[in-house]
């Protein structure tokens, strides 16, 4: 599998997808709409995860304290009796997110590998714990936001409670994260992050300081993890600890796994994969958990590198022996 | 607070903290030896608390749950490294996490459709339903004082395996130094077997000990699998003597620290495991990296 193939198929996918997200308003209503605007509201968080997962390699277990302390940031800050407004709550929210993601990654990125994944999944519970014991945002029981956020720009105020408007907005602002990940990556800046995960010390002799690249893209994926927790507390209007916590990290890491985290279209096709099998299985059966953890298992024995790579590899397969005579393939 | 009372919270703590050395003894062998990151830990400590209720609710007394719970882990951590983790090896983290984060659900999954959502109590059994007069008004159950001597016999017979057998000395070794244990012909792929197997069966029979304590309940591996967790990072990865002061030092902290400060004692142990991260990486026993 070369790196050709793979962002061939990675830029089709991302286009299909942009395409397809565009056509949802139009041919669903109600409940469709609903799942579709869960499935790109998670694929954000996913594709934030999956930048610095794929590009830096830093396995985090603890993105969702970002995701979900942007979501508080917003139950608490949002006016109870009218709707907030979404320029300055969600400015608020991400930037919360941000400078969390700041501290911790100050303290985290001075470790590597497994003791990285620990000490994010110890910074989520942190968090998970600051919410569910001490009292802040209601304890276990979590905050409730009565309104959706509106849009006031230039004295025109726009509303989100209607399901097809609030999922146009959620599709621009993943598809605003998506395109910013897709740029980044192929930035000067993603290069040097590729090349932190690859050889630190080559990175280091370039003279580039690989914590503060790998500080910069943290900060980065954490705002993005926060803007997905914002949209997610304006959709479901209430927010709760668990939103924090370490499953709600494993399930994001699970829909980059899935997809790949080596493309910008593998976090969106993992999260839609697997919320869209959580939605049929339990029309089927209440012990749909059975069969997402096979699922789970069966991605990770059977494409360890995601379903991307897996549908490249498929789709380009014998060519790599036979290149040679298939040179107009190669961009 | 009275002199026994201090007594009882101080027994409560030892026991708690070994059972929770027993789950993690098992968490930081594998990070230590095999650098697997095994997220269902606590899952198959589950398995051993519905072991034990299962038994005893339907079939005959507790002790048949202790060598029922032992095969089952020693089988469940021969199965999942011979099907699941040896076809990983090479992979990174990330795909450990998903298996066992799969498995996880499998598990919490495959619980409620044989047990249902409501928690259980665990009968004591009926040897050791007895307690143990301290003063006029407190005495101690027999049960957690059994608890506390397994504990114990666990300690001293690992510190032994560890310490003078051959199988301790590879282990050691492979703990170590992963290849150059392999080119000294030590059999890398049956060590991971062994080691896979014990360190479940360990979790499984933790399960099983705590379950007449701690009665049984949908996802009651969650909460010991992060402890253990810290147990594992404040101990050093792969040093079982620094698992277990970690481990007594976090059980002290459940039973005084919830007396104290119960809104801040998660917060505490968090604290604890950032901070060690931070400044002593390679645990707090050990003086080198």
């Amino acid at each position: 599998m070369n790196d050709v193939n793979l962002n061939r198929v990675d830029l089709h996918l991302i286009i299909v997808l942009a395409g397809f997200g565009l056509l949802v308003p139009l041919i669903w209503s109600g409940y469709e709409i609903k799942l579709a605007t869960t499935i790109a509201v998670q694929a954000g968080l996913a594709v934030a995860l999956g930048f610095v997962a794929g590009a830096g390699g830093l396995i985090s277990l603890g993105h969702a304290a970002f995701y979900g302390l942007a979501a508080y940031v917003f139950a608490l800050t949002a006016p109870q009796l009218a709707p907030a407004d979404l320029l300055a709550t969600a400015l608020l929210s991400i930037g919360g997110a941000a400078i969390f993601a700041l501290l911790v990654g100050i303290v985290s990125l001075r470790a590597r590998g497994l003791y990285f994944l620990l000490m994010t999944l110890a910074f989520g519970q942190l968090g998970y714990h600051f919410f569910h014991d001490t009292g802040a945002g209601g304890s276990a029981d979590g905050t409730y936001i009565y309104f959706r956020p509106e849009l006031r720009l230039l004295g025109i105020t726009v509303s989100f409670e209607q399901p097809y408007r609030f999922y146009l907005l959620v599709y621009f602002a993943v598809a605003g994260c998506a395109a910013l990940v897709w740029w980044l990556r192929r930035s000067a800046f993603g290069s040097v992050l590729i090349a932190t995960r690859d050889n630190e010390t080559r990175v280091r002799a370039f003279g580039f300081s690989p914590y503060v690249v790998r500080l910069v893209a943290f900060v980065i994926s954490g705002a993005m993890a926060g803007a997905a927790g914002y949209l997610t507390a304006a959709q479901n209007g209430f927010v709760v600890p668990e939103m924090l916590g370490w499953h709600a990290s494993a399930i994001a890491l699970v829909m980059v796994l899935i997809g790949g985290k080596d493309t910008v279209s593998g976090p969106i096709i993992g999260a839609a994969v697997l919320l869209i099998a959580e939605d049929v299985l339990q029309r089927l059966t209440q012990h749909w958990l059975v069969g997402i953890g096979l699922m789970i298992i069966a991605i990770v024995m059977g494409a360890p590198q995601g379903l991307v790579p897996l549908m490249a590899r498929m789709f380009f397969a014998g060519t790599a022996a036979d290149s040679r005579w298939q040179w107009w393939r190669h961009g | 607070m009275s002199p026994f009372f201090f007594f009882v919270q101080l027994l409560n703590a030892v026991q708690y903290g070994l059972i929770l050395y027993l789950v993690a003894s098992g968490l930081t062998l594998l990070l230590g030896i095999m650098n697997v990151i095994n997220l269902a830990h606590g899952a198959f400590y589950m398995v051993g608390a519905y072991i034990a209720f299962a038994i005893v609710e339907h079939i005959a007394s507790f002790w048949l749950a202790l060598p029922v719970g032992l095969l089952v882990g020693l089988a469940l951590g021969a199965l999942m490294e011979r099907y699941l983790l040896s076809r990983l090896e090479g992979a990174d983290h990330l795909s450990q996490v998903l298996l066992s984060f799969g498995l996880i659900l499998l598990a919490n999954e495959g619980q409620r459709i044989l047990f249902g959502n409501d928690p259980h109590a665990v009968a004591v059994p009926r040897l050791l339903d007895f307690s143990i007069p301290l003063s006029d008004t407190l005495a101690y159950p027999a049960y957690r004082l059994f608890v506390c001597l397994v504990g114990v016999a666990f300690v001293v017979a690992i510190r032994y395996v560890m310490a003078r057998t051959r199988i301790g000395m590879m282990l050691r070794a492979g703990a170590e130094n992963r290849d150059m244990a392999r080119a000294l012909g030590v059999d890398v792929g049956r060590l991971y077997l062994g080691v896979t197997a014990i360190g479940i069966a360990c979790a499984v029979l933790a399960g099983v000990l705590a379950a007449p304590i701690a009665s049984v309940y949908p996802g009651m591996g969650d909460q010991i699998l992060i402890l253990s967790f810290v147990v594992v990072v404040l101990g050093g990865m792969g040093s079982l003597d620094g698992a277990l002061v970690a481990a007594l030092l976090l059980g002290l902290l459940d039973s005084f620290g919830k007396q104290f400060f119960p809104s801040y004692a998660a917060f505490v142990v968090y604290v604890a495991m950032i901070a060690v991260l931070v400044v002593r990486p390679q645990g707090l026993l050990r003086s080198t990296a």
